[in-house]
């Protein structure tokens, strides 16, 4: 206990003090290494076949001129992936099925001597394509007769059933009833891209035991490692990261975009492979923010009580899972605030539509609802006459409340960072609320 | 293949080098896959986001942009020139001191636009320094403790700037 | 995948003999700011259809960076880097417009490579440097086999990234009459650096007694070209120039103007800020009247 004591205080010692980087004398040396930066003896280059379609169906693909172009050591599809679904949610493949389901999906991949090789052998595959219509909305994906995303439908159901995640709380329609008034605003957010300074990147050879070895930006190495396990059909004996130090990620570098294909060029191979997305493609094709849409319905009394709130929640989640359903629940969780709400209602769905897939992307989930739901607050304030200062200090969680999902809430501080806020932004609050705490 | 090359020769961080080229690489093809020196980092290939930049001829310059044959002759600096066995140059010190990089990948970049610019600009005013830096792209947002490291540097906070161009360094 | 061969020619000779094509795509190198990234882009795309080979001269071995004064006359050479421009005595005290937009175009590590040459014969309708010049008179030195003819900047563009400049003639220098007025430019990007123009405006006028005895004003990013907005200038001579009587005049900027939605913005709002641009580049030039 005493020791433990002694190294939590020497911890303190660096608290407000400036402490050097561990790594920062490479990075100013430019001696630290990189994924992009790994260089491995007759390293073979990797490029590959996307489709140029939103959505297609691939009539036919022949790539036996590629297999014979010159420089070139495999060329892969579909039929040449032990198993072909990945991600978190293992639903995306890694080279395209017989329907493409957004623009830019990998179809087929090259291992040659040089970029050059690479991509002329690309240039000799012959695919023939049909296109289809594809659906880009989430609100017309959702819609009767809407382009079909999935075999299954464009909507994600929720436990395999329902079309809706709900939280109940209260009795919404009770206390809208009780409202002075009722607010209601409809909120977007867009894609958005990570935007690294190094692009995704992956260096895969077989070591001298004939492991596979896998260089990754990966963010969740064991969740990569995990995942393509069952792409390649390995024991995990057989697979092994390498992590280190990436050139950023803020949460793109979750989802899988080179490691699963360079792998297995160098199992086709036997060489080292390196893939590396150029910039377009990282912008283009790799995993986003993906948009969401939020309606929300409040229910308002003169004093500034939120009596009800519904939030109706889209979330456009692209061709495939990857993270979507994990953002829509957090999203669901947070949506209503820092405020106690008693009478909630959130319905929250999932839509497919025909675009790259819906990744993490710093606070997923949390932040696009946490803008709509802060804008609401301002437009409530102003229907009932209030500052907005006053609505948030009037509704705000304390200790001991139950937030939206039922949970006691031991630790809150929403009255004292707003207290902190006003003081910071030079505004003066009236005393009633200069000596509220967050202990009730 | 098709693609032709021819050698290259330039003075690399002082020393006379020899490298295949070929006709359409650009500079930083040549010194990341040619001669295996990794510190310029690609980010954009573009010319957009600094991480490749180098000095060439005294000046800083996107490699990226610069096609790799217009370099013969010439004198390119990376930041591996800059130290002198373990003795940092003064801006990478700050950089380290200041705790500037966080991912790392916009630094060699970042020290080599603002050592070229320190070179002409001894004394510069903070707004002088972001313009100098505004070429330089970070992702995770570390540009004040940039500006304020060079600053700190042109200050002579971490020791007298090397006299004269960056050849002399 | 397109071949590529580079050629440095040390004269005009020998860059007329390898300008003349052969069945190549002849692609002239000055700063390759622009260049470079383009034919990078292209080696990354799968090669579907067969291309020329593409020769790439390089202008940079032929002495074109010099700047040289001549009576009344400045004469810019096509391969002067924007940086080594923004030094330069005669640019800075003689050329406030061409300065100003020296200042704001890219970050200094582009305008340290890139060269005024390139950016005139890339021919974008925003590129920075084409409404100082067209406001100070330019005209341009284009040579080729068949000898030097020389073109008046206003008639270079023929619309976006095309000059009258032939495939075999290379442009050389940029020669300017900076004159006895002021001049200013303004511009407004996305962002303060590395970034293109979303609208700008480039303004020469020479005042008596706060009288405009004479007026030209250019607007870019707006139109096809960079376009020179005569109504404007008509509406500013012969008045005392005041803030009023430059915002009215300012307005005349639509009448010679064709903006478009792009990736950097959009037609209405284009058409609104151009306004502002030309009266706040026709205020500066006015405050920096010489002489």
């Amino acid at each position: 206990m005493d020791l433990c004591r002694k190294e939590v205080s020497k911890m303190f010692n660096s608290v407000g003090k400036r402490v050097p980087r561990y790594d920062g004398i490479g990075h100013v040396t430019g001696r630290t290494q990189y994924v992009s930066d790994v260089r491995m003896p007759d390293m073979l280059t990797c490029k590959t076949l996307r489709c140029p379609y939103h959505k297609a169906r691939i009539k036919s693909i022949d790539v036996s001129e590629a297999r014979k172009s010159s420089g070139v050591y495999a060329v892969i599809t579909k039929d040449n992936v032990p198993h072909n679904l990945f991600a978190m949610v293992p639903d995306h493949h890694v080279l395209a099925e017989e329907i493409t389901r957004y623009k830019g999906q990998n179809i087929a991949a090259v291992a040659a001597v040089s970029r050059e090789a690479a991509l002329d052998a690309l240039a000799k595959i012959k695919i023939e394509y049909e296109e289809l219509k594809p659906v880009i909305d989430p609100e017309e994906a959702i819609a009767d007769g809407a382009p079909q995303v999935r075999p299954e439908g464009n909507n994600h159901l929720f436990d395999g059933t329902s079309l809706v995640r709900k939280i109940r709380r209260g009795n919404v329609e009770e206390g809208f009833k009780e409202a002075d008034f009722i607010v209601e605003g409809r909120y977007t957010t867009p894609s958005q891209e990570h935007a690294p300074m190094e692009t995704c990147c992956s260096v895969a050879y077989l070591d001298a035991s004939g492991k596979l070895v896998i260089h990754s930006k990966a963010q969740g190495l064991y969740f990569a490692q995990g995942d393509l396990a069952n792409v390649f059909q390995l024991p995990l004996n057989k697979l092994k990261f390498v992590g280190g130090t990436i050139g950023g990620g803020f949460g793109g570098m979750n989802s899988i975009h080179t490691d699963h294909i360079a792998g297995l060029l160098a199992l086709a191979t036997g060489k080292p492979v390196r893939f590396a997305l150029t910039r377009e493609e990282e912008t283009l094709f790799s995993t986003i923010r993906s948009p969401w849409i939020f309606k929300i319905k409040d229910g308002i009394r003169k004093d500034g009580v939120i009596t009800a709130r519904h939030v109706e929640v889209l979330h456009d989640c692209g061709a495939y899972t990857e993270l979507g359903l994990y953002a829509v629940e957090k999203n669901a969780n947070l949506i209503a605030g820092a405020n106690l709400i008693k009478n909630l209602a959130v319905d929250s769905r999932m839509v497919y539509t025909n675009k790259m897939p819906s990744g993490s992307m710093r606070g997923f989930g949390v932040n696009v609802g946490q803008y709509a739901e802060q804008v609401q607050l301002d437009r409530l304030a102003r229907a009932v006459g209030i500052s907005p200062m006053e609505i948030r200090f009037i509704n705000a969680f304390h200790v001991g409340d139950k937030n939206h999902t039922g949970n006691e809430l031991a630790s809150v501080s929403t009255i004292e960072t707003l207290q902190k806020v006003a003081a910071m932004s030079g505004q003066k609050l009236p005393e009633k609320y200069l000596a509220m705490s967050s202990d009730k | 293949m098709s693609v032709m090359s021819r050698i290259l020769k330039f003075y690399l961080n002082g020393n006379l080098v020899h490298v295949a080229a070929g006709e359409a690489d650009t500079l930083l093809d040549v010194l990341r896959d040619g001669l295996g020196l990794t510190s310029p980092k690609c980010g954009c290939n573009h010319g957009d986001c600094g991480a490749c930049t180098v000095i060439l001829n005294g000046y800083s310059a996107k490699s990226c942009t610069i096609l790799a044959l217009t370099a013969e002759g010439k004198n390119v600096w990376t930041v591996d020139g800059l130290a002198n066995g373990d003795k940092l140059h003064p801006v990478q010190r700050a950089f380290h001191e200041y705790g500037a990089p966080q991912c790392g990948y916009c630094t060699p970049g970042m020290v080599m636009a603002a050592v070229a610019f320190l070179n002409h600009y001894p004394s510069p005013t903070e707004s002088e320094v972001k313009e100098a830096l505004s070429g330089n792209l970070c992702r995770c947002g570390g540009y004040k403790k940039y500006v304020q490291a060079v600053m700190a540097a042109a200050r002579g906070e971490f020791g007298p700037l090397p006299e004269g161009s960056v050849e002399n360094v | 995948m397109r071949e590529y061969e580079y050629h440095a020619p040390e004269s005009f000779e020998s860059l007329v003999n390898l300008a003349s094509g052969d069945g190549a795509e002849v692609r002239f190198l000055a700063g390759g700011t622009d260049l470079i990234p383009r034919i990078s882009a292209e080696k990354n795309q799968i090669p579907y259809e067969k291309k020329l080979p593409m020769r790439i001269i390089y202008l940079g071995t032929l002495g074109l960076d010099k700047v040289t004064e001549e009576g009344e006359r400045v004469t810019i050479g096509a391969c002067c880097t924007l940086s080594s421009l923004l030094e330069n005595e005669i640019v800075k005290t003689k050329m406030p417009a061409l300065r100003d937009a020296l200042s704001e175009m890219a970050g200094v590590s582009i305008r340290n490579t890139a060269t005024i040459g390139g950016n005139i014969m890339n021919a974008s309708p925003a590129a920075d440097s084409v409404p100082p010049l067209l406001v100070l008179d330019a005209v341009c030195a284009l040579r080729s086999a068949s000898g030097e003819r020389r073109v008046s900047l206003a008639e270079y563009f023929t619309g976006p990234g095309k000059t009258v400049a032939k495939p075999d003639e290379v442009l050389v220098s940029i020669t300017v009459k900076p004159g006895p007025g002021g001049s200013s430019f303004k511009k407004l990007g996305r962002r303060k650096a590395e970034t293109l123009s979303v609208v700008n405006a480039a303004v020469y006028l020479e005042l008596r007694d706060g009288f405009c005895q004479s007026a030209r004003v250019a607007v870019g990013s707006a139109a096809p070209t960079v376009v020179r907005c005569v109504d404007v200038e008509q509406a500013l001579v012969g008045k005392k120039i005041d803030e009023g009587v430059v915002r009215e005049a300012s307005l005349l900027v639509t009448k010679a103007i064709s903006p478009i939605d792009d990736i950097r913005s959009s037609a209405w709002y284009r058409a609104r800020v151009a306004p502002i641009m030309v009266a706040r580049a026709v205020l500066t030039a006015a405050g920096r009247k010489r002489g």
